[in-house]
């Protein structure tokens, strides 16, 4: 579980930083506000999923950041697939830059 | 989970000096690169399902452009589904409907709003004089607002003086309302979402929450996080990601959740593990008809005829449930059985159950709500923060409208019926109409009411907000039964084209979401407004309008005599609630707040019906009063309800269990999320889910065509072995979002004889290569 510890951190953070917002009457007219600090639309994913992908399998790059996947900045969110949906899957290069000839499928 | 508690404590701590460190690049977000200065947002809640999503909605020139999860929401947080994400999306398919069309032979031809409705008056006005009031009717949803749903009441009940109004909520949730009703008098959950957060022990009997309700689902996977202590418990007939997430899952023999439920009771019972306390203070017995029927057959009646019993009756009815007994109807071993009864009557532990569909959707779904309140009501684990049975729901307005104002043949707003005569006074007095003019006899449920169509005994119906001729069960009768012709006009209103407007002779072009202003309901009692954000494409309108103008042309103009139609239909559909412990709140109050969660009294919100301190019509000392109740002196009810089987079972020449439900990234018919195309492209298709070992043996690989059918109908599908849901030996599951392939064909309508809900979950099909 040490590996998970500094993306955890940042996941923490975040989250950290959402929870004072409950509120059960809002100052009526701050939606402008209130939408500036919403966060935006979720990223579909763009490489191949295993139908049964969970928190595990999407943390276990996207944690720390290996094979050069971007870092949640929210893990403490472990339903990804409730947000990220599979999207088009397009042909990527790895991380030294060179471009792979077939895309691995992700367990 | 590897992600734990402690983890995730020390990570919180090292949070800000590490998160500069990292170096990593962050996930962006989609939206990032979009430039959203120069928005004009408004709130409003979700469009899908009956969690009720806040979201914050972008307006630029008169067109959604982007919405975001609204974080001063209580019931999501900021956060929302991937359905959610894409609601700016979801009114901008390129075949909207945007002018009237009138059938001439085959063809659909567009024509005026003047002319359409017209001949829709002249249809309605032929019909009720040839055949009666009763030869008309209107079938609308939850995904009605609540004033599109009171209009089309007082219209129906009051104006023309039928009972012929149902909503396709009697497919999705009248077993919950007949078991609210039956058990505590009064229809709606005691607890609220907060239970999700303060439980540590959850019961899913046969909910697929990953899925179908995602946001909730999250946050009992937050609260485990938070703490260890916490217990997920999926009771299902089919391994979904709910499963994959729970910390144990309990596959059961479709059905036998009935004997389940009952061997759980005897347990408790067996054990002295019950609450004797709160029984003695809150419980009655009873019992009920028994081998009640499945209503097959048209024209098909039930009446309960509910008796006393004491609690030793109610005992010697449990013996039967023996933990082996049970265990062989279910397939669930005896010591899980005995677990399970445990964990339910631990003292130490705050208990929930939640349930949908999958009780639901059962010929005896009125009886598997009431059995799921037997064990909370044993235990006493009821009407207290963090424990309480919870019934989700499936539509944004549900509860809100169907259920709250009413718009089923028996119910008036308000918990009201039309069969007690103190009840039509009251609703005629509100609405300034004679207490005659509404019938006393409830007419046809939702089944039935397509069945007298498909007979001939309705002439004119009016399809609004929702796609019957993809969502009945049994559906080539009744899709057939549409256009047999011989005096029967069927409209349809809706947004985009659909398996409901092909058959329709016309179809009138809506305002949807927030192209209107309205008020839905959740399923946590929270009542939610919002404002008109966008105007329609071209001549697209309100069905509110709409059912207003046909009021108009049948000569009912007053039954609707407002200027600022929502805000006054509002404090007129308010007086049937108050002092009722179902109070509503002034309009404006909605208009300011997230949400309100009734009985709203004094302007403050109920978070726990029946419950000393947080309900105004619970007296101080009583600590719990199921007050509604008032026939059996403020007490609930325990009901002796036996295990009885489906109406159609595997049998030798259909040899498989079939199941339907839905997928996360479609709602309902798909008729909105399939027009959005990431969505699309995320799941594009219905598939044939079954077990690797029944496909090896009829010789069936992942992705080979199968043909599947039963009694009713048949169609090709493509098999899945491996995929998100897994089924079980002997079972197949089929989602039915996809237009394109109308599992419900399959589907019998047979139905809870209590609450006339089909059962969509099981049927018998067979299986071939294709």
């Amino acid at each position: 579980m040490k590996r998970y510890l500094p993306a955890l951190t940042a996941a923490a953070l975040s989250v950290l930083l959402l929870a004072p917002v409950l509120a059960t009457a809002a100052d009526d007219e701050a939606f402008e506000k209130d939408a500036a600090y919403a966060e935006g639309n979720p990223p579909m994913v763009p490489h191949r999923m295993e139908p049964g992908a969970t928190g595990d399998a999407c943390l276990a790059c996207h944690l720390e950041g290996k094979n050069g996947a971007p870092i949640s900045p929210h893990a403490v969110r472990i339903d990804c697939v409730q947000c990220h949906g599979q999207g088009e899957i397009k042909e990527t290069k790895n991380a030294t830059g060179k471009k792979k000839k077939k895309q691995k499928e992700i367990k | 989970m590897d992600v734990s508690r402690r983890d995730f404590i020390k990570a919180s701590a090292a949070a800000a000096a590490l998160a500069a460190a990292t170096g990593g690049k962050f996930v962006g977000s989609a939206e990032a690169a979009m430039d959203t200065s120069g928005l004009k947002w408004g709130k409003a809640p979700c469009r899908f399902c009956g969690t009720g999503c806040g979201v914050l909605v972008g307006v630029r020139d008169g067109k959604i452009v982007a919405t975001k999860g609204d974080p001063q929401s209580p019931v999501n947080k900021g956060l929302n589904c991937i359905k959610g994400y894409f609601l700016s999306k979801i009114l901008y398919g390129k075949d909207r409907l945007t002018k009237p069309l009138i059938r001439k032979g085959d063809k659909m031809v567009e024509a005026s709003w003047e002319e359409a409705m017209t001949l829709i008056a002249g249809k309605f006005k032929e019909a009720i004089a040839t055949y009666g009031p009763d030869s008309v009717a209107i079938y609308g949803s939850g995904q009605w607002t609540v004033f599109e749903g009171y209009a089309a009441s007082k219209l129906f009940k009051g104006g023309i003086g039928t009972n012929n109004i149902e909503p396709n909520a009697r497919l999705c949730m009248a077993s919950a309302v007949t078991g609210f009703m039956t058990t505590f008098a009064s229809d709606e959950p005691m607890g609220c979402y907060d239970d999700l957060d303060q439980g540590d022990t959850y019961f899913l009997w046969g909910a697929n929450m990953a899925e179908c309700h995602p946001v909730l689902f999250s946050r009992l996977i937050d609260n485990r996080l938070k703490n260890p202590n916490v217990k997920i418990i999926d009771f299902g007939t089919r391994h979904t990601r709910t499963s994959q997430m729970a910390d144990q899952y309990i596959k059961f023999v479709p059905q036998t959740d009935l004997a389940l439920m009952n061997g759980i009771a005897h347990i408790i019972v067996r054990d002295k593990l019950y609450d004797e306390n709160f029984i003695k203070k809150h419980v009655v017995f009873k019992k009920g008809k028994t081998s009640i029927g499945y209503g097959l057959e048209d024209k098909f009646t039930f009446t309960d005829d509910p008796k006393p019993q004491t609690f030793d009756e109610y005992k010697e009815f449990l013996k039967l449930y023996t933990p082996e007994y049970v265990s062989k109807l279910s397939g669930v071993p005896v010591q899980t059985i005995e677990a399970v009864a445990k964990l339910y009557a631990d003292k130490d532990r705050k208990v929930n159950s939640l349930w949908t569909m999958g009780f639901n959707q059962h010929v005896r779904g009125t009886w598997a709500n009431n059995l799921v309140y037997n064990l909370h009501l044993l235990t006493g684990k009821i009407c207290k923060p963090g424990e309480n049975p919870m019934s989700l729901t499936g539509q944004p307005s549900a509860c809100g409208t169907t259920r709250e104002v009413g718009t089923f043949t028996h119910r008036l707003p308000a918990d009201m019926v039309v069969t007690n005569p103190e009840h039509r006074e009251k609703a005629a007095k509100i609405w300034g109409v004679d207490p005659k003019k509404i019938p006393a006899k409830p007419t046809y449920n939702a089944t039935e009411m397509f069945r007298a169509l498909d007979r001939g005994d309705i002439k004119v119906v009016w399809v609004q907000v929702t796609n019957p001729f993809q969502s009945l069960p049994n559906l080539n009768r009744y899709r057939k039964g549409a256009r047999k012709g011989d005096g029967r006009f069927v409209i349809v209103s809706d947004i985009y084209p659909t398996r409901s407007t092909e058959l329709a002779d016309v179809i009138l072009p809506s305002a949807s979401w927030v192209e209107k202003e309205g008020v839905f309901g959740n399923a946590e009692r929270r009542t939610q407004q919002w404002f008109k954000q966008v105007d329609p494409p071209g001549e697209a309108r309100n069905d509110l309008w709409q059912t207003i103008e046909l009021a108009r042309l049948l000569g009912h103009g007053n039954l609707f005599p407002y200027e600022y139609v929502e805000k006054e239909m509002w404090e007129e559909y308010r007086l049937f609630n108050a002092g009722q412990g179902k109070d509503l709140a002034p309009y404006e109050d909605y208009t300011k707040s997230r949400g309100l969660r009734w009985p709203v009294v004094n302007g403050k919100e109920t978070l726990y019906r029946y419950a000393e301190g947080y309900d105004p019509y619970v007296k101080a000392g009583e600590g719990i009063k199921f007050y509604k109740n008032k026939k059996d002196d403020g007490k609930a009810v325990i009901w002796a309800r036996p295990y009885e089987p489906a109406a159609e079972s595997p049998d030798k020449k259909y040899p498989f269990w079939l199941c339907t439900g839905r997928v996360l990234e479609h709602w309902h018919t798909g008729t909105m999320t399939g027009r959005v195309p990431e969505l699309r492209r995320a799941y594009g298709a219905a598939v044939c889910e079954l077990h690797p070992e029944d496909a090896k043996r009829l010789g069936i690989k992942q992705g080979s065509k199968v043909k599947l059918s039963s009694r009713r109908g048949s169609i090709v599908l493509t098999a899945d072995l491996r995929g998100r849901g897994k089924a079980e030996k002997g079972n197949v599951f089929v989602a039915f979002f996809d237009e394109n392939k109308l599992i419900n064909e399959l589907c019998i309508d047979a139905y809870c004889p209590i609450s006339g809900e089909p059962d969509y979950k099981k049927c018998a099909v067979k299986l071939e290569r294709a």
